[in-house]
């Protein structure tokens, strides 16, 4: 969706240090640590003073995507980074996100605790990726604040997983508010934990929850995707994982909670595994074995 | 071209060909007849490989290479390739994709295929966007067959089988289709089977030769597909095993 080069980054975090804040049109980039100083009216989000991580605000219409890139470079690094993004009423905001290791075996630990308030009328488009190392550990907790008839559309990717993985993403919507998660994870030899919550808290608000995962070897995914309808929204679960090999273990938990009687949420959970008709098929027109279950498992991926 | 010789298979504990022998010169035109369950699907996916069908006795030369034990990648890569009767839908994998694929490991001249493909896609009744769908997810029944033209056409096959080419297909359409056959693939000297439970689709063909398999065998071959047509229409195929016309 966007470039995704750190060079070209609006924002730029290598372990603790604030490496770039690039202001552009209609935004305002700070370190967390700033806005905590410079604009008061931010700590009721942070709630105590944050030591590290970024402020966002998108003031008026921004002409570009934004882009974030968090990156570990040293051994043993620990981040712990609080994060606030706010987007005012009535605009169209692309953003895309990069946290990253940059190389396999730094034992990097990345915490990151966020939260994103969309105000009234804004749409945003919001694309995560997660590419780390073979021993890292990365706990992520976000939440998401919809305002009335916002819209957001927010992908996560993991598309190298670590050693352990814990993801949270809250969202609390508001009368027509919408958002669709997708949340899309590669697991081979890790731990991965996720949990997503869909409070339908405005009448007429809705969510659509999609979550893929591929199982490789070693991998333990324990996924949790919920929705509780306070208000009278509607919404869908869609909870499904592809195991490839044997010593994947998977849980996928769709949950739903209606308090409203008018609501209306649907669910549905699947874990298969690669088609031998599939695979003989595209091996039939020319792929080996690895690259047919290669194509089938990115097109799974695919939401 | 294609040699089989004294073919037996099994699928799990079944035995479904029985002692099969088949010959396919280059560039000959071959049909294979026979109603269902007799066994003609099953020879088709066991010449290109589908490990589900173990061979329990007897050979396949592809091009003067015993390939019995091949892999199905290796036989393509060979130039042999199935025209699936329903080909599986694979999600989130496009058309377009499954093409790139296939000509990056054939090594064909990107351009040139392309330019081949689109003009395949011109004389057949598909839009250009069938190329971004998903492979045969929800395609109708000449979607399907025109996305395996596609795929057929950037493999480069020396033989190629239909597996029930009309299922799926009104008579406009495969008209069409048989055209587009003609000249991509007959004209150029592939070898062809096409596998049928009803002849209709040789017609006006001049196929060289006829089979006539029934429950594991074929029990006929005949160079005359008129009199083996005729002979199945008037009497029907179990009468085919004491048919007085055809050649054994």
């Amino acid at each position: 969706m966007v470039t995704k080069s750190a060079d070209t980054a609006n924002l730029w975090i290598v372990d603790n240090q604030l490496r770039r804040a690039a202001e552009t049109n209609g935004v305002k980039i700070l370190g967390s640590p700033k806005a905590w100083t410079d604009l008061p009216w931010t700590r009721k989000y942070f709630k105590k003073q944050p030591k590290m991580g970024y402020f966002v605000w998108v003031k008026a219409q921004p002409s570009c995507p934004f882009f974030s890139c968090v990156n570990i470079k040293k051994e043993k690094t620990q981040q712990d980074l609080r994060n606030l993004v706010v987007i005012e009423k009535g605009l169209k905001v692309k953003i895309g996100g990069v946290c990253s290791a940059l190389s396999l075996k730094l034992q990097g630990q990345h915490l990151a605790q966020g939260k994103i308030v969309i105000k009234q009328g804004s749409q945003v488009e919001y694309e995560h990726i997660h590419r780390w190392g073979q021993k890292d550990v990365v706990i992520s907790d976000y939440k998401f604040y919809l305002e009335p008839d916002s819209q957001l559309n927010y992908t996560y990717k993991s598309k190298k997983s670590p050693q352990k993985i814990k993801l949270s993403n809250k969202f609390y919507l508001q009368e027509r508010a919408k958002v669709k998660l997708n949340i899309i994870g590669d697991c081979q030899n890790t731990q991965f934990e996720s949990l997503d919550e869909i409070y339908l808290q405005g009448k007429d608000s809705s969510g659509i929850s999609n979550l893929r995962f591929i199982s490789r070897a070693n991998s333990q995914i324990k996924a949790t995707s919920r929705m509780i309808a306070e208000a009278a929204g509607t919404g869908h679960l869609d909870c499904q994982s592809l195991n490839l090999d044997s010593t994947a273990r998977v849980s996928l938990i769709p949950e739903v909670t209606v308090e409203n009687d008018q609501a209306q949420i649907t669910h549905e959970a699947s874990i298969g595994r690669v088609s031998e008709e599939q695979l003989n098929y595209l091996r039939m027109r020319g792929l080996t074995e690895d690259e047919a279950i290669d194509l089938i498992a990115s097109g799974f991926l695919k939401i | 071209m294609l040699q089989i010789k004294n073919l037996t298979v099994k699928v799990d504990s079944k035995i479904i060909i029985e002692d099969l022998t088949l010959f396919i010169k280059k560039g000959e035109i071959h049909v294979l007849l026979g109603p269902n369950a007799s066994g003609k699907s099953s020879l088709a996916q066991t010449i290109m490989g589908n490990p589900r069908y173990q061979i329990l006795q007897g050979k396949i030369w592809f091009k003067d290479q015993d390939i019995t034990r091949l892999s199905m990648e290796k036989r393509a890569q060979l130039g042999l390739a199935l025209s699936f009767q329903e080909p599986p839908p694979i999600k989130g994998v496009s058309l377009n994709q499954i093409l790139e694929l296939i000509r990056q490991k054939r090594g064909h001249k990107i351009k040139k295929t392309k330019q081949t493909e689109i003009e395949l896609l011109e004389q057949l009744p598909a839009s250009k966007k069938l190329l971004h769908r998903n492979l045969n997810e929800r395609y109708s029944g000449g979607e399907k067959k025109i996305a395996e033209l596609l795929q057929l056409s950037a493999l480069k096959p020396k033989l190629i089988i239909f597996d029930e080419l009309d299922s799926g297909l009104d008579i406009k359409n495969l008209s069409r289709i048989l055209k587009v056959i003609k000249a991509q693939f007959l004209s150029k000297g592939v070898s062809v089977l096409f596998i049928t439970h009803h002849g209709q689709i040789v017609d006006g063909m001049q196929p060289d030769w006829t089979h006539v398999m029934l429950n594991k065998k074929i029990i006929c071959n005949s160079q005359d597909y008129q009199k083996v047509i005729t002979t199945i229409k008037e009497h029907g195929y179990q009468k085919c095993r004491h048919c007085q016309f055809v050649d054994r």
